[in-house]
Formats: C-alpha cells, structure tokens, sequence
C-alpha cells in the first residue's frame, strides 16, 4: 500500500476523531500537536485505523515508545502489515 | 538480620511489581481505579498486570525495567517505577497505559466504560514531559518505618540523573487522600505546584479521591555535586 493511500486514510480518521477538518496528518506530527488527540482520543484513533485497513495491532508493535513516536511510524507499521 | 540491598527488579519480582502497582493505584482505599472503572475484581487486576508486565514492553511504566526494588534476604520488600516521560518524543505514559489496558481487557470492557474514564481523566494531573517520573511506591507492612520510601527516591533520582544528565526535574501525582505519602514525598524535597479541582460525586466515586496533587523538586545542580567527597 502507498503512503499516500494511507496519508488520506489517516486524514479522515483523524479529522472525524479528533473533530478538526483542517488536520493534514504528517509524519512528524504528534499528540502535542493535535488538540482533542488524549490518551482517550487516542483508543479512537487506534481503533478507527484498524477497521479502516483491515489491520490488527499487537501491544508490543503500539506500545513501545521508542518505535512509535509519531504520525510517521504509525505509517511505517501500517504499509508494513498491510505488505505482509 | 539480612541487609536491605538495592537493585533493578527481575523477572523473579514480577507478582511483587504488580502488588506495587495495584497497592499504588488503590492509594489506600479499598479498590483500585481499575476495579471501579471497569467493575472487575482485585484477582483480574492482578492477572492483567502480570499479563502486562510478561509482555517486557520497552520504556513503558508497567514493565519490569523501570521498577527499582529493595530486598531483603533476597526477596523484594520496597519497590517503586521511575521513567523519564516522553523520553523518545512519543505518547505520554497515559496514552501506553490506556492502550495497554484496553488491550488486555478487551475494547468492549473498554468502550463500555469510556463515560467514567473520562470522569476519572477530569481529576488527574497530566505528567510533564522530560521529567522523571516516580511512581508505584510500595513498601511491605512489616518494613514500614524505616525510611525505604525516602530511600527509593534518592536511589531513583541518583539513577536517572546518572543516565540524563540534563534532568532537570522530577515529578510524582499524588491521589488527594494521601496525606501521608505527601508528607514523605515532601521530606524528600518534593513540594504541591498543583492540583486538580475537586469534584467529589462524579469521579471521585470511581477514583481513590476527588482530586489529585501534583509534586514537583527541581534538580538545579548537576549530580556530580552532591556526590559525597572522600575526607582524607
């Protein structure tokens, strides 16, 4: 799957989660750079990109701070599941 | 008497760790946040929190590398968790627990009780990035009294420091019954910067208290100061 294909997919997730029509996903975009994007929000956000690719997460893929840091590795791990 | 050594906690320490985390989360009262939030039992706790910290996840606040323990003739009996918040740039230590939970609980438990986690986020302090964060602290009842708690913050501190030289603060979120822990907390050097509004009847059913402090101390020489010199 293309980046793209999934910058857009991400974009309407985000926009609809985190009720902001203006947001353009990044990749170096993070929680402190969205303002509704919460510990919370973030369950949402999680969730709605699982049913939107057809993906599931395990824990030790979204869990760890040190290779999910941004918008951009969230990317990286989608195009990566969605390859294998 | 067998001497209190300090060290990292292993894989041994696992069931102590997640009585740390529980006792911590109860903070005194009779349940967890967990078990009010998501209407399960202490055992089920108990169970999820292993399960979570057999996952060995990396950098995260319910895993084994960040708890710091005293034992006594080879057995834990004082531990506590210390990170540096938002180390890599990443989520907050929030947003890895709430993914974490939601994982082992199930997104349906979760959902379900989405109306009282937010009551329950309402009343807690946000944690600052790039400072260390203490947190968990529990000390077995017959070691009380004997200043362990004091102990694991210098130890915690003198350890991060070491490793991050440029820290320049340490945090701890206190639920607002604690007095106690207050006290300790501030003999250590910690001092209340701030506290949620108290809303008692909402969240605080469904929380240790109805607001939440949060401690701050300030590290404003570099570690290497306060390193005992050697008298000739």
């Amino acid at each position: 799957m293309e980046m793209d294909a999934i910058r857009d997919q991400l974009n309407e997730i985000f926009r609809r989660v985190f009720e902001d029509a203006a947001i353009e996903v990044r990749p170096d975009m993070t929680a402190a750079d969205v303002e509704l994007w919460t510990s919370l929000t973030h369950m949402e956000m999680m969730h709605g990109v699982e049913v939107a690719f057809g993906i599931k997460f395990k824990l030790q893929e979204i869990n760890n701070p040190r290779k999910m840091r941004n918008v951009g590795d969230l990317m990286d791990l989608i195009a990566k599941k969605k390859a294998d | 008497m067998s001497q209190l050594l300090s060290r990292p906690a292993v894989a041994s320490d696992r069931d102590f760790v997640a009585t740390c985390i529980i006792e911590a989360e109860a903070s005194g009262t009779e349940q967890t946040t967990y078990e009010r939030v998501f209407g399960i039992s202490r055992e089920e706790i108990f169970d999820f929190v292993c399960q979570l910290l057999d996952e060995d996840l990396e950098g995260f606040e319910m895993s084994l590398p960040v708890f710091w323990v005293i034992e006594n003739g080879g057995k834990p009996v004082a531990g506590c968790a210390g990170w540096v918040e938002c180390e890599y740039g990443g989520p907050s230590s929030a947003t890895l627990r709430a993914q974490a939970l939601a994982y082992v609980l199930g997104r349906e438990k979760w959902q379900a009780s989405l109306a009282d986690l937010q009551r329950v986020a309402a009343i807690s302090m946000p944690r600052k990035a790039d400072f260390l964060q203490l947190e968990a602290f529990f000390v077995l009842p017959e070691f009380r009294g004997r200043w362990l708690t004091g102990r694991l913050v210098r130890e915690q501190e003198e350890r991060f420091r070491k490793q991050f030289p440029e820290l320049k603060a340490s945090q701890m979120l206190v639920w607002g019954n604690n007095e106690t822990a207050c006290r300790l907390y501030e003999r250590q050097g910690y001092k209340i910067v701030d506290s949620t509004e108290s809303k008692a009847g909402s969240a605080g059913e469904k929380a240790p208290a109805a607001f939440m402090f949060s401690m701050e101390k300030h590290f404003y020489y570099p570690i290497y100061l306060h390193l005992p010199t050697k008298k000739n």
